[in-house]
């Protein structure tokens, strides 16, 4: 029985009031919509929509590929087809859907009204839906790119494919995983700080603890190929060396920033995936899930390992044969963290004290150990360097990577699509299409590619648009087809099974399957109508009078004190209540920013450069716009929250959420800037004579003296700008003038570097360390022109009174962000000014 | 009302649940790191390849035991009462040193078996 932590009756009106204030908008102004489960409805159809027509290329490669020496689809248009399915299927599907789920689910599982930034997730969807649609739709106009997921160089450099194809895969992609990292600070922030009370970490469900480190894996593998998109569209676009070796770059540089990225990729797809069965599992078990704490190791350690295996993918470029060794040992170690997981899955289900249930949940998380394994022994197969030389760019490639990727996620979401639609819908899906589905889905899949192995194996590369009868592995070619198409079938049945039954609303059974998280709790769009005091890792099976006790309102928080939309935010190991945290809801200034922002990169991709800026002023605009109103100040607290609990509702500082997520940024900014570094040496490595010959154009010392001291000087001003701040209800113009110095030495400390190269004579398209130290520079001046807009919009604020001395996050966080950048700058400036001295050799 | 409730030592106790794994990432990137300039800079650095690896693989196993030895002190609870996030800790804490040993070992091991800069035939 739980104790009430809130007085029992609620009053009259109280629970219209949260529907009142929670409501989503309707019509056309659903866009406006910043729920979580509105938006994270949004991104998972948007996902699955990709999923479907990444598929329906596929068909149509297997149907090419059916019969030897077909001409059913042209080799270009096939080159095109392979590298936007497995673009789609990588960049608009697999990480998008597991972000989405986050989205959707997270807030339920935690019983939080919301994620802490829900426009910033809004923005992210609508950047996604609408960037990634256009990247699609190249497709169709013979604009998409054609040289691969992997878009290796330089095969990809302008001088073998001209036109804008490879630029709409470097600008698309990049500018989606920006939306990408958007929704992962999302998800750090809101898994650390929007707990209920007492949700310490080791009782945090395990999807969360999945989720967390899949939105950290993101923060540091993102950065890496966001700089490789960047380093290739700026050769092609502007002729700066970087991947061209007779002016001292290497295109294997691309491939370690791509990788660097890319095998972490597959575990970001993956762990999610594993969090969401290491959830269905006990609840078909009825049993806690065994060796809790052993997954939880086991996810850090395969987020970790995972970063130790990118040269995994580059067995075969030359690299010395301890190097190899290296990651070779590394991806053994990261099979044991899988298998961990893999184990207490089995043991779980072994534990289970009564008849396990194949519903159709189940059957997609069986069908997902079975495949997985498969796609992890032979993972285990191509780590072995031998084996890799062997099996290198053949089919047994293609069947592994969909082993690991279909087996490792799809599976998994499939499971999860059957086992979370109670609590957005009306009515569960159909266990009869479900079964159909999950068969045709299993055996199609197995059909189409186990085959793909032996094919493999028997010499058939990829990506080849059709291959010779004498080369024999027609009949294996043929099966796969026939596979292929029994898994769309499979998908088809699903959708029909969507269409009948999936009808978005409340009035379904809470808990159908009898689950013990939080999640199945009664919800309707406010979230939970009180949020739970939690104290063990199953609430619902250790309470099971909590549902009733949560619905009454006899938990935390069962009004909206505020009177607007509002959570708790606890603290990030014990979760004990820290303050009330007021968010905004809906509007249309980040449908605006997304729409904008999208159209900005899309037009600079076909080189229309002066409307892509004015888009992106007005993206710029709706964002100011958007923040302007976020700062709701402590007018409305402090408020009780029940339990005898009294909160403020607005902090700043170590405690405040706002500063948390500069804390991940600040890690995204670093873990780019350290690609940038690895880059630099990298490329020394390769060229130590374009560097020896770059000393020469060393600016004389004054130059970066003279740029480190303005930008030290930015950071002690904006310091002393708070001091100048006015108190609450007063104005001043020392502070704005403060604030707007402090960006202003910044942005002279940047010109300082940039003059000084230049004016030595050093040009960035001369050769690879030209280009290499001019991008340092631009590094460090992106963040400043973000500094300088921030500034300003301190500076407005307080001359429009909404920043003072107590009302002050805006000012906080525009410093955080100058300190950081004075750290990276005075680095950048010790490696570009001081690492030509100390590298010996003599010029 | 009083305070808000802090996490205290959050960035202490974060650090130690992922030390072993640090330790791993660092003595990974800094054997990779060596072995590639070295091969690169050719005969006169080879040498030192190994010696820097077996160093850096003493050391990092030190640290890790140092950090198995340390870890009931540093992720002692706030409140005495309850102690279960300590005791999560220092099991995720400890499995993770297992592991990471693990992975620096296997790493060392191809410094044992290999040569340092040659090409596989």
């Amino acid at each position: 029985m739980s104790e009430p932590l809130s007085p029992v009756p609620r009053p009259e009106g109280e629970e219209d009031e949260l529907l009142r204030i929670w409501a989503t908008p309707k019509g056309w102004r659903l866009p406006t919509a910043v729920n979580n489960t509105v938006i994270g409805l949004l991104y998972l159809g948007a996902a699955f929509v990709f999923f479907v027509a990444a598929g329906i290329l596929a068909l149509i490669m297997r149907t090419q590929l059916a019969l030897p020496e077909q001409e059913l689809v042209s080799q270009d248009l096939y080159n095109q087809m392979f590298t936007v399915h497995g673009t789609t299927m990588m960049f608009l599907f697999a990480v998008p859907a597991m972000e989405a789920l986050g989205v959707l689910l997270l807030p339920q599982m935690l019983a939080a009204r919301d994620l802490p930034f829900p426009r910033l997730s809004a923005f992210a969807v609508w950047a996604y839906v609408v960037g990634g649609t256009v990247f699609f739709l190249t497709i169709f106009i013979d604009l998409a790119p054609a040289g691969g997921w992997f878009m290796y160089p330089p095969l990809t450099l302008m001088e073998y494919q001209p036109g804008d194809n490879a630029d709409f895969w470097l600008l698309g992609i990049g500018f989606i995983e920006i939306s990408a990292i958007a929704g992962a600070i999302e998800i750090i922030v809101g898994v650390l700080r929007t707990r209920p009370p007492g949700m310490s970490l080791d009782k945090l469900p395990i999807f969360g603890w999945a989720m967390l480190i899949f939105a950290g894996m993101i923060m540091v593998a993102f950065p890496a190929v966001i700089l490789a998109t960047m380093l290739l569209e700026i050769e092609r676009a502007f002729g700066w060396p970087f991947f061209t070796a007779e002016l001292g770059g290497d295109p294997l540089l691309w491939q370690h920033l791509f990788w660097f990225f890319g095998h972490p990729e597959v575990y970001i797809i993956f762990l999610p995936a594993a969090g969401l069965v290491s959830m269905i599992v006990p609840t078909a078990a009825r049993k806690p899930l065994v060796g809790f704490n052993l997954i939880v190791v086991a996810l850090i350690a395969t987020g970790f390992f995972s970063f130790g295996l990118w040269v995994h993918h580059m067995f075969t470029t030359g690299i010395p044969g301890l190097s190899l060794a290296f990651f070779s040992a590394a991806s053994m170690a990261v099979a044991i963290p899988s298998g961990i997981q893999f184990f207490s899955w089995i043991a779980t289900f072994a534990a289970s004290e009564r008849k396990i249930e194949f519903n159709t949940p189940t059957l997609f998380v069986l069908g997902m150990l079975f495949i997985f394994l498969i796609g992890g022994l032979t993972g285990v197969m191509v780590a072995m360097v031998p084996f890799n030389w062997q099996a290198h760019d053949t089919y047994f490639i293609v069947a592994h990577m969909h082993y690991v990727m279909i087996g490792g996620m799809v599976f998994p979401l499939f499971a999860t699509f059957y086992y979370w639609v109670p609590i957005v819908g009306k009515r569960r899906l159909s266990e009869r299409l479900g079964r159909w589905s999950f068969w045709l889905i299993f055996i199609g899949f197995n059909v189409a590619f186990f085959p793909m192995h032996i094919s493999g194996l028997m010499g058939m590369p990829r990506r080849v648009w059709t291959y010779p009868a004498e080369l024999g592995v027609g009949p294996f070619n043929l099966v796969s087809t026939i596979g292929a198409y029994m898994i769309a079938a499979g998908v088809l049945v699903f959708i029909i099974d969507l269409v009948r039954n999936f009808r978005v609303g409340e009035g379904g059974q809470d808990n159908p399957f009898g689950a013990g998280t939080l999640e199945f709790l009664p919800q309707d769009v406010y979230s939970t109508r009180s949020i739970p005091h939690v104290s063990s890792r199953y609430p619902l099976w250790d309470d099971p009078d909590l549902p009733r006790s949560v619905a009454a309102g006899e938990q935390y928080l069962p009004d909206a004190p505020t009177g607007g939309r509002e959570t708790i935010v606890t603290s990030a190991i014990h979760a004990k209540p820290q303050y009330i945290v007021q968010m905004p809801g809906p509007g249309w200034t980040h449908v605006i920013a997304a729409v904008f922002t999208a159209a900005c990169f899309l037009l600079l991709t076909v080189k229309i450069v002066v409307p892509a800026m004015l888009c992106a002023l007005v993206a710029v605009g709706a964002v100011l716009t958007w923040v302007w109103s976020i700062d709701k100040g402590p007018d409305a607290g402090p408020v009780s929250i029940g339990g005898g609990i009294t909160l403020p509702v607005y902090v700043t500082g170590p405690i405040s959420h706002g500063w948390w997520a500069m804390m991940v940024l600040w890690v995204v900014a670093g873990s780019l800037f350290i690609a940038f570094v690895f880059s630099y040496l990298y490329l020394w490595t390769v060229s130590p004579e374009v560097w020896l010959a770059g000393r020469e154009f060393l600016p004389q010392l004054g130059w970066p003296l003279g740029a480190g001291v303005l930008m030290l000087g930015a950071a002690a001003v904006m310091r002393l700008s708070r001091r100048a701040l006015p108190s609450p209800g007063e104005r001043n113009l020392l502070a704005p003038l403060a604030v707007l110095a402090a960006a202003s030495l910044a942005g002279a400390g940047i010109t300082a570097e940039i003059y000084g190269h230049w004016t030595s004579g050093l040009r960035p398209t001369a050769s690879s360390y030209g280009a290499m130290v001019y991008l340092g520079a631009i590094l460090t001046a992106q963040l400043v022109l973000a500094i300088a807009i921030m500034s300003g919009f301190c500076a407005a604020r307080v001359l429009a009174g909404k920043l003072d001395r107590v009302r002050w996050a805006s000012l906080e966080n525009t410093s955080l962000l100058l300190y950081y950048t004075t750290a990276q700058f005075l680095i950048a400036l010790i490696l570009i000014h001081g690492f030509p001295h100390v590298m010996g050799g003599a010029p | 009302m009083s305070e808000p409730a802090r996490d205290t030592r959050f960035l202490r106790r974060t650090l130690t649940s992922l030390s072993g794994i640090l330790i791993w990432a660092a003595h990974f990137g800094l054997v990779y790191g060596v072995q590639h300039v070295a091969c690169r800079e050719g005969a006169g650095w080879t040498g030192f390849v190994k010696p820097v690896i077996y160093l850096a693989t003493v050391l990092a196993a030190a640290l890790m035991g140092l950090v198995a030895a340390k870890a009931r002190s540093w992720l002692a609870p706030d409140d005495p009462g309850a102690p279960d996030v300590s005791i999560f800790l220092r099991a995720v804490t400890h499995i993770l040193l297992v592991l990471s040993l693990f992975g620096v070992l296997a790493t060392t091991a191809s410094a044992v078996l290999l040569p340092t800069c040659g090409a596989l035939r």
